[in-house]
């Protein structure tokens, strides 16, 4: 057993008993990592407070080789994303990402990028004037290009041929050229906005993003992820913009 | 464990799943019971029935209760125009043993969480949209917990309840009575600051 210093970001948290709560963390270098932490639920407890979700935050805890969840020695906040936090619409999109992370970094795996992507744009979302489900798609995208499932975007996936104004789109590996077999079709307006943000690697893109491009990118997630995004769902049920996989095909 | 018995089996399954209890303690727990007098045993059993047929949520405010409706919300002494908002009945429990709350409750059973699939259309809010819409509420406290779910869910309340134009505020959360500043996190600094009120 060892003490070992991190950075990390929390994904999520469980009461486990009367007086601890597990939180999972992204980690630059452990990746998702899992720390019990005890006594965070107990009255005036000063880590309950730094073990907010999203929070980032420097972790000092005991690594033991092969235990699932490891025990959290010390926490202390480096950001809370306050903004973030007291915005209904921000907090909200913001899940979508958050989960994302959770279910495509893996255990004891370092994930420096996927790390990155997710604090930047978390930081990104804070300080941006946009429409904040141009913010959210945005993250998302670089999220899944960090994981390595990038979606093809310059030629039809299945037979390469190019691709129209309104192309289709597989949920399997991106656009179609419109006589290949597709999931959906792509507006122009979601075509537009689904390159922009393709390309956009620094900062979002000030573009309009059709509350399609949401839902497009929800789907394509959770076929790579092979499961099923509860924070998408959420937001789409909240925030309307809801699309039926027929209303445009 | 080292009686080949399915009925104890299912017992310690059943302690198992109580929140804290890890194998050992359910498998201690179990070997108790097995090992006290039948009465009390059955004792234990029965207490844990009528308690759990008897207690239902109050159709007016959700929390939990015997009678329906609920001691609070049938006590004409209580202010009948201001309804505080709570995650769980823990949330009015605190609030009543703090003793100066005049007012009404409202349980919402849950809070906003979009990662755990948790939506407005999981917690109890029509039941007080209800409430709201028959005219003698004018003031709603929100008292969920200060994390990022319990803000979203205020977030949310305040929008819509906000928008019958009813006055919504939200608890001040921060620097515990008895704590110095120097014991108080980051965290709860920022929210108390936020939170501040004027002298
Ligand atoms: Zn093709
Ligand atoms: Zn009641």
């Amino acid at each position: 057993m060892s003490q070992e210093t991190a950075e990390g970001v929390v994904l999520r948290g469980v009461d486990f008993s009367e007086t601890s709560r597990i939180v999972t963390l992204l980690t630059p270098n452990r990746g998702k990592l899992a720390c019990l932490a005890k006594g965070a639920r107990r009255k005036n407890s000063r880590l309950g407070p730094v073990l907010d979700t999203f929070n980032r935050v420097e972790l000092i805890y005991y690594w033991k080789e092969g235990r699932q969840v490891q025990n959290l020695a010390e926490a202390s906040l480096l950001d809370a994303y306050t903004p973030l936090k007291q915005d209904l619409e921000r907090s909200a999109y913001a899940g979508f990402p958050l989960e994302l992370a959770y279910k495509v970094a893996h255990e004891n795996e370092p994930s420096r990028v996927i790390y990155d992507v997710l604090t930047q744009g978390l930081a990104g979302l804070c300080a941006w004037t946009g429409e904040v489900r141009a913010h959210a798609c945005w993250q998302v995208m670089r999220l899944i290009c960090a994981a390595g499932f990038a979606p093809v975007m310059d030629a039809c996936v299945h037979c390469g041929a190019e691709v129209p104004a309104s192309p289709g789109f597989s949920y399997d590996g991106g656009v179609t050229c419109g006589r290949c077999r597709a999931d959906r079709r792509l507006s122009p307006a979601a075509w537009a906005a689904l390159q922009a943000l393709g390309v956009a690697e620094a900062a979002c893109p000030r573009v309009a993003v059709p509350a399609e491009v949401f839902h497009v990118l929800r789907f394509y997630a959770s076929r790579h992820a092979e499961t099923e995004f509860k924070s998408a769902r959420v937001i789409e049920e909240m925030f309307g913009g809801r699309w039926s996989e027929n209303s445009t095909a | 464990m080292f009686f080949n018995s399915p009925a104890v089996e299912r017992l310690v399954e059943a302690f198992r799943r109580l929140p804290g209890v890890g194998k050992r303690s359910a498998e201690r727990l179990a070997l108790h019971v097995l090992g006290s007098p039948e009465d009390e045993a059955l004792g234990l059993s029965e207490a844990i029935r009528e308690a759990r047929t008897r207690i239902r949520l109050c159709s007016e405010c959700c929390n939990l209760t015997e009678e329906d409706p609920c001691g609070v919300c049938s006590d004409g002494r209580r202010d009948r125009s201001v309804v505080c908002v709570v995650e769980r009945p823990s949330g009015a429990m605190a609030i009543e043993k703090g003793g100066s709350y005049r007012g009404l409750y409202h349980v919402l059973h849950g809070v906003l969480n979009p990662l755990e699939g948790i939506g407005p259309s999981e917690l109890r809010l029509e039941r007080l949209m209800k409430r709201l819409d028959a005219g003698s509420i004018h003031e709603v406290i929100v008292a969920t917990n200060a994390t990022a779910e319990g803000e979203a869910t205020a977030l949310y309340l305040a929008k819509l309840i906000g928008a019958r134009g009813l006055s919504v505020t939200r608890i001040a959360h921060g620097v515990p009575m008895g704590g110095g500043l120097e014991f108080a996190d980051d965290a709860t600094l920022s929210h108390a600051l936020q939170g501040r009120t004027r002298l």
